[in-house]
C-alpha cells in the first residue's frame, strides 16, 4: 500500500482538526438542549463566508503587505463573533420558545431545519446582493489562491493548512481549561448532566445553554473559516453536505462526550480524504488504468454512521472496551 | 341518532372540500395558474399524504423525502428509456442497428451493451435516442402499457427497497437518530451517488426521459383548449387517480386497528414495544409503503419534464422540506389538514413568485442594485425564507396545524353490539 503525498496528509490533518472543531460544537448543542442542530453545517459556512467578504474588502490595500498575514487572526476571530451569535438567534429565537412551549423532539428538528433553510437562502441572497470591492461578484468565488503559501524542506502546502491544527488544540486546551478549572466552567458540566439537579443548586441552567450555543456557533466560524481556504468555493449549498461529516464524527464520538466528538471528528476528517485516496490508488493499481473516485469522498461519513449505528450506537465512547476485547478474544479464540 | 349526525357532519366535511375544490380550480384562471400547477399540486400532494403516513402517523422523522421521489424519476429516466429501447428491439429487431446506421458519428462502433448504457448516460445519445424510441413507444398500445407497468413497478419496489435500506441503521434507535441517518443518506445518494455517476441518469447533466403514454389524437381539441399539450393531461389523470387511490388508503389504515397502533407506537415506543408489537419490523414496513408512495409520485412527476437532473431537480428543498411545511401547516396525523395544507403553501408561494418583481421594484432602490437582478434573487430565495418562517410559527402558535388531528374512527355501539 502506497502512502499518500505529505501535503495529502497535512490537507488531511487540517481537514481533520476542523472537522473535530465542528463535531465539538454540535456535541455540546446535541447534549444541551437534546436537538441535533441541523444547521451546524451551514454555521460553518456562514464562518467562511466572513473570511471571504474580510479578503474582499483588505485585498485590494493589504496585498503584499505583511500585514495581511494578520487576517489569518482577525478572520477566524470575526467569524467566531458572528456565527456566536448567529447559533445564539437560533437558539434564543428559534429553539428556546418552542422548548418552552413543550414541542416534542419531531417539532424541534424540523424548526432546526427551517432555520438551517432560511440561513442558507439568506445566505444566498447576501453573497448575490452585496457590493463586492475585490471579485465583483461574491457568489461562487474560491478562496484557494489566497492562502499563503509555505515551503518546509520540499514540502509545499498552505498556511491555514499547518495554522488549523494549532488552532483546534489551543482552542481545546482552552475550553479543557475552562470547563474544570473556571467555577462557570463546572457549573456548565453539572448543568449539562443533570439539569435539575444544577437548578436546585442555584444554577442558571439557562444561561449555561446560552453560552454553549455561543461557544458552538463560534467554533463553527472557527473552524468554517479556515474550511473557506480549503474546499473549491464558498458556496451555501455546501452546508448541505459537511452536515453529513459532522454528524458521522459526532456519532462516532457517542453523541454525549465532547472529548468523544473531538476524537470522531477528527477520525472522521482525517480518514475521509485518506482513505479514498488510498483506495483511489489500490483500485488504479489493480485495474492498471487510472480511477477517479474522489466525487464519492463523503461517501466515507455515511458508511462511518451506518456502521457505527448498527454496531455500537453509543460511539467510541460509550463502549466498554473490556468487554470488547474479550468478544474479539472469543472469535479469534485466543484465551 | 349520533350516528345520524357524526354522518351529517362528515357529508358537510366533505361537501366543503368538494366545494373548495371546485372554488380553487376555478380560481386557477385569475391567479394565473395554469394545468402545470393543478399537476404539480396533485403529485406533491401525493409526496405528503406519504410523509403523513410515515410522520404524523407512524412518528417516522423521515427528512430524506427527496430520495424517494427521486427514485422514483430515476425508474423513469433512467431505468425507463433503457426498458424502453429493449422492448422496442423486441418489437421491431434490428433496431439499435438502424440507430448505428443512422447516427454513426455519436454511436459508431459501440456494441449493444454500450448502447445500453449511453441511451440513458450519454446526454448527447440519450437525446437523440429517447425521442426515436419515443416515437415508437407512443404508437403502440401494447408497448406503452408494458413501458407504463415496468416503470411503475420498478418506481413502486426500488422506493419501498430503498425506504429499508435507508432506514435499516437507525430503526431501532430514538427519533432523532432516524432523522439523521435519513438525512445523510437522502443527501448523499442524491448529490452524491447519482448525481455523479453518469452512467446511472446522466449524472450532473440529466437524462431525457421516454414517456411511456400513448399518443391520443383526441386529447388534441381538448389539451389545447386548457393551453397544454395531451401528455400533461395523461400525466395529470394518472396523478389524480394515484392520489385517490393514496388518500383512501392512507386514511383506511389510519382508522383501522392498525392506524391505532401506528399512533401508540408515534407517542410512546416503549409502550407498545411492552405490549408485544415489533417497533423496528413495523417501522420498516412504514418505510417501505411510505417511500414507495413517494416514488410512484416521483415517476408521475418525471414524466411530465423533458430533463431530470439529479441534484437540481430533486432537492432538499423542494421535495423534503416544503412536504413537511405543508403538513405541519394542515395538521399532522390528519389526511384532509395535508391536502388543505399542500394546497395553501402552493399557492402561497406561487404568490409571492408572483409579487417578487414589484417588493424588488420597491426595495432596489435602497440597496441600489437592478430591480431584475433583484427580482431574479428575490423570486428564487424568498419563498423558501418564508415557508421556513411559517414553519416556526406554526410550531409556535398552532402546533396542532389547521385541522388537528380527530381520534381515530371506530365502529359504532350499535355495530358493536350486533356483533357481540
Amino acid at each position: 500500500m502506497v502512502l499518500p503525498s505529505p501535503e495529502f496528509i497535512i490537507y488531511s490533518i487540517a481537514y481533520g482538526s476542523s472537522l473535530a472543531l465542528l463535531c465539538l460544537g454540535l456535541t455540546l448543542t446535541y447534549m444541551t438542549t437534546k436537538v441535533p442542530n441541523f444547521a451546524h453545517g451551514t454555521l460553518a459556512i456562514v464562518g467562511a463566508t466572513v473570511t471571504l467578504m474580510l479578503i474582499d474588502r483588505v485585498y485590494y490595500q493589504f496585498r503584499g503587505d505583511p500585514l495581511y498575514y494578520s487576517l489569518y487572526i482577525a478572520a477566524p476571530l470575526i467569524a467566531f463573533f458572528v456565527v456566536g451569535l448567529v447559533a445564539l438567534t437560533e437558539y434564543l429565537l428559534v429553539l428556546r420558545p418552542l422548548v418552552r412551549k413543550g414541542i416534542g423532539i419531531i417539532g424541534l428538528m424540523i424548526a432546526a431545519l427551517a432555520f438551517d433553510i432560511i440561513l442558507v437562502n439568506i445566505l444566498t441572497m447576501t453573497l448575490h446582493l452585496a457590493p463586492s470591492e475585490y471579485f465583483g461578484k461574491l457568489i461562487g468565488q474560491s478562496l484557494k489562491g489566497f492562502d499563503a503559501r509555505v515551503s518546509l524542506a520540499d514540502i509545499t502546502t498552505t498556511f491555514s493548512r499547518l495554522a488549523m491544527p494549532v488552532v483546534a488544540v489551543i482552542l481545546t486546551v482552552t475550553l479543557h481549561l475552562f470547563l474544570t478549572r473556571t467555577k462557570f466552567g463546572i457549573a456548565m458540566r453539572a448543568s449539562i448532566e443533570n439539569p435539575s439537579l444544577a437548578r436546585v443548586l442555584g444554577i442558571d441552567v439557562d444561561r449555561v445553554y446560552i453560552v454553549s450555543w455561543f461557544l458552538a456557533g463560534g467554533l463553527a466560524g472557527v473552524a468554517g473559516s479556515f474550511l473557506s481556504f480549503i474546499i473549491e468555493s464558498v458556496k451555501p449549498a455546501a452546508g448541505s453536505l459537511v452536515i453529513v461529516s459532522i454528524f458521522a464524527g459526532s456519532i462516532l464520538g457517542g453523541l454525549g462526550s465532547i472529548y468523544g466528538a473531538l476524537l470522531g471528528g477528527f477520525l472522521v476528517g482525517f480518514m475521509e480524504p485518506m482513505a479514498t485516496i488510498m483506495l483511489q490508488n489500490a483500485l488504479s493499481e489493480f485495474l492498471g488504468r487510472t480511477v477517479i473516485i474522489t466525487q464519492y469522498q463523503r461517501l466515507f461519513s455515511l458508511l462511518v454512521v451506518i456502521v457505527v449505528l448498527l454496531l455500537a450506537p453509543q460511539g467510541l465512547t460509550g463502549l466498554n472496551y473490556r468487554e470488547v476485547i474479550g468478544r474479539v478474544r472469543r472469535v479469534v479464540g485466543v484465551g | 341518532m349520533a350516528s345520524l349526525i357524526g354522518r351529517y357532519l362528515r357529508l358537510q366535511s366533505l361537501l366543503i372540500v368538494v366545494i373548495a375544490v371546485v372554488a380553487i380550480i376555478l380560481a386557477f384562471p385569475l391567479l394565473g395558474l395554469t394545468i402545470t400547477d393543478v399537476f404539480s399540486i396533485t403529485t406533491i400532494l401525493i409526496v405528503v399524504l406519504a410523509l403523513n403516513f410515515m410522520a404524523g402517523y407512524a412518528g417516522i422523522p423521515n427528512f430524506g423525502m427527496a430520495l424517494f421521489v427521486y427514485i422514483g424519476a430515476f425508474a423513469l429516466a433512467g431505468v425507463g428509456t433503457r426498458i424502453a429501447l429493449a422492448l422496442v428491439e423486441i418489437a421491431s429487431p434490428g433496431f439499435i442497428e438502424l440507430m448505428r446506421s443512422s447516427y454513426p458519428v455519436i454511436l459508431g462502433d459501440s456494441g449493444s451493451f454500450e448502447v445500453f448504457v449511453r441511451v440513458a448516460g450519454d446526454p448527447m445519445v440519450n437525446r437523440i435516442m429517447s425521442r426515436e424510441v419515443e416515437s415508437v413507444i407512443e404508437a403502440s398500445p401494447i408497448l406503452s402499457l408494458t413501458l407504463t407497468l415496468a416503470v411503475f413497478g420498478f418506481a413502486m419496489i426500488a422506493g419501498a427497497l430503498t425506504g429499508i435500506l435507508a432506514s435499516l441503521a437507525a430503526v431501532r434507535l430514538r427519533e432523532d437518530y432516524l432523522a439523521i441517518v435519513l438525512l445523510a443518506f437522502s443527501e448523499l445518494m442524491v448529490s452524491v451517488v447519482f448525481d455523479q455517476t453518469d452512467a446511472l441518469a446522466g449524472g450532473p447533466n440529466g437524462a431525457w426521459v421516454v414517456r411511456p403514454w400513448l399518443k391520443i389524437n383526441a386529447l388534441e381539441g381538448l389539451a389545447r383548449l386548457l393551453g397544454t399539450i395531451p401528455d400533461v393531461l395523461i400525466s395529470l389523470a394518472v396523478g389524480l387517480a394515484v392520489l385517490a387511490v393514496c388518500f383512501i388508503y392512507v386514511e383506511r389504515i389510519a382508522n383501522s386497528p392498525m392506524g391505532r397502533m401506528l399512533r401508540a407506537m408515534r407517542d410512546d415506543d416503549l409502550a407498545i414495544g411492552v405490549y408485544g408489537r415489533d417497533v423496528a419490523m413495523t417501522r420498516l414496513k412504514i418505510m417501505a409503503i411510505g417511500a414507495a408512495m413517494a416514488s410512484i409520485a416521483g415517476a408521475i412527476h418525471a414524466s411530465v419534464y423533458i430533463l431530470v437532473k439529479a441534484a437540481d431537480t430533486y432537492d432538499r428543498v423542494t421535495w423534503t422540506f416544503i412536504p413537511w411545511a405543508m403538513m405541519i401547516l394542515g395538521g399532522m396525523a390528519n389526511n384532509w389538514g395535508a391536502v388543505l395544507g399542500g394546497i395553501a403553501v402552493y399557492l402561497g408561494r406561487k404568490a409571492i413568485y408572483y409579487y417578487s418583481p414589484t417588493i424588488a421594484s420597491a426595495i432596489s432602490p435602497i440597496l441600489g442594485i437592478e430591480a431584475s437582478v433583484a427580482g431574479d434573487i428575490l423570486r428564487a430565495q424568498l419563498p423558501n425564507i418564508l415557508v421556513g418562517v411559517l414553519i416556526i410559527l406554526v410550531l409556535y402558535l398552532r402546533p396542532q396545524g389547521i385541522i388537528p388531528e380527530k381520534p381515530s374512527r371506530t365502529l359504532s355501539k350499535k355495530d358493536i353490539e350486533e356483533l357481540t
